[in-house]
């Protein structure tokens, strides 16, 4: 299987949060993150962020100030 | 005014900056609180406690929002000058590398426990061009699923996942300076 640049895989990481990947795609990412290090902290970024949107939901919801 | 319509009335301006946010147009923003509001002294008698009252009016305003995006929907699906900007071109290079590798962001969790980070997260949302700011918070804070914002606005999957992923990046590009370990100077 080819190796998807940086570009390719973000893509794909981000496509994630709004549709199912499908496997071929899901490990495409995988090998990806095995040998690029900036990607794997950009996918640490994307989960962080959506754990804060939760929270933040959550706040927001209950009208907190 | 009785006590449950000043109440009612005290909460007005948070529920019209959420609506903002969400809309991103003045006009509809005050018509959805103030459909909101009328919903909610119609039907007065439903509540005693605060805090319930907080999350039924959030509630209310929820539907009156996606009630606005439908109705305007052609404007609310408008790519501006802002929204059509390719962020692809500033973060990566023609070969598909990264510019600027994303680095460690050590423990962000942290942060959480930081009331300055969500005020940060909702500037950097505001900050969205319009268009990406109504989708992305319609997944992210109306909990819509992607097929349900496409035929809330009538636009296709492929302008939807456009300004989803423009949107999703923009909002880490705005957060990594403070929470990510980016090099770059900090603001003041």
């Amino acid at each position: 299987m080819r190796i998807r640049s940086c570009l390719e895989v973000t893509r794909l990481v981000l496509a994630g949060q709004d549709r199912a990947l499908d496997p071929i795609e899901r490990q495409a990412v995988r090998i990806h993150w095995r040998v690029c290090e900036g990607c794997r902290h950009f996918a640490r970024h994307m989960r962080f962020t959506q754990a804060a949107l939760a929270q933040w939901r959550q706040q927001r919801d209950r009208l907190d100030p | 005014m009785d006590d449950f319509q000043q109440q009612v009335a005290a909460l007005r301006p948070q529920l019209l900056r959420f609506a903002r946010s969400q809309l991103r147009n003045e006009t509809w923003a005050e018509d959805a609180v103030s459909d909101t509001l009328l919903v909610a002294l119609e039907n007065a008698q439903k509540f005693r406690g605060q805090s319930q009252l907080k999350t039924w009016l959030v509630g209310i305003l929820k539907h009156k929002l996606i009630d606005h995006l439908r109705r305007h929907s052609r404007e609310a699906s408008i790519f501006s000058d802002e929204d059509s900007v390719d962020i692809d071109e500033s973060l990566f290079l023609p070969d598909g590398h990264w510019r600027e590798f994303p680095t460690d962001c050590g423990d962000p969790a942290a942060a959480l426990g930081e009331r300055q980070f969500f005020t940060v997260l909702e500037a950097c949302i505001d900050l969205l061009p319009p268009t990406q700011g109504r989708v992305f918070l319609m997944r992210e804070w109306l909990e819509l699923e992607a097929d349900e914002v496409r035929s809330t606005l009538g636009i296709s999957a492929e302008n939807l996942y456009v300004m989803l992923y423009r949107a999703r990046l923009r909002l880490r590009e705005c957060l990594k300076v403070q929470w990510f370990g980016d090099q770059s100077p900090v603001g003041t």
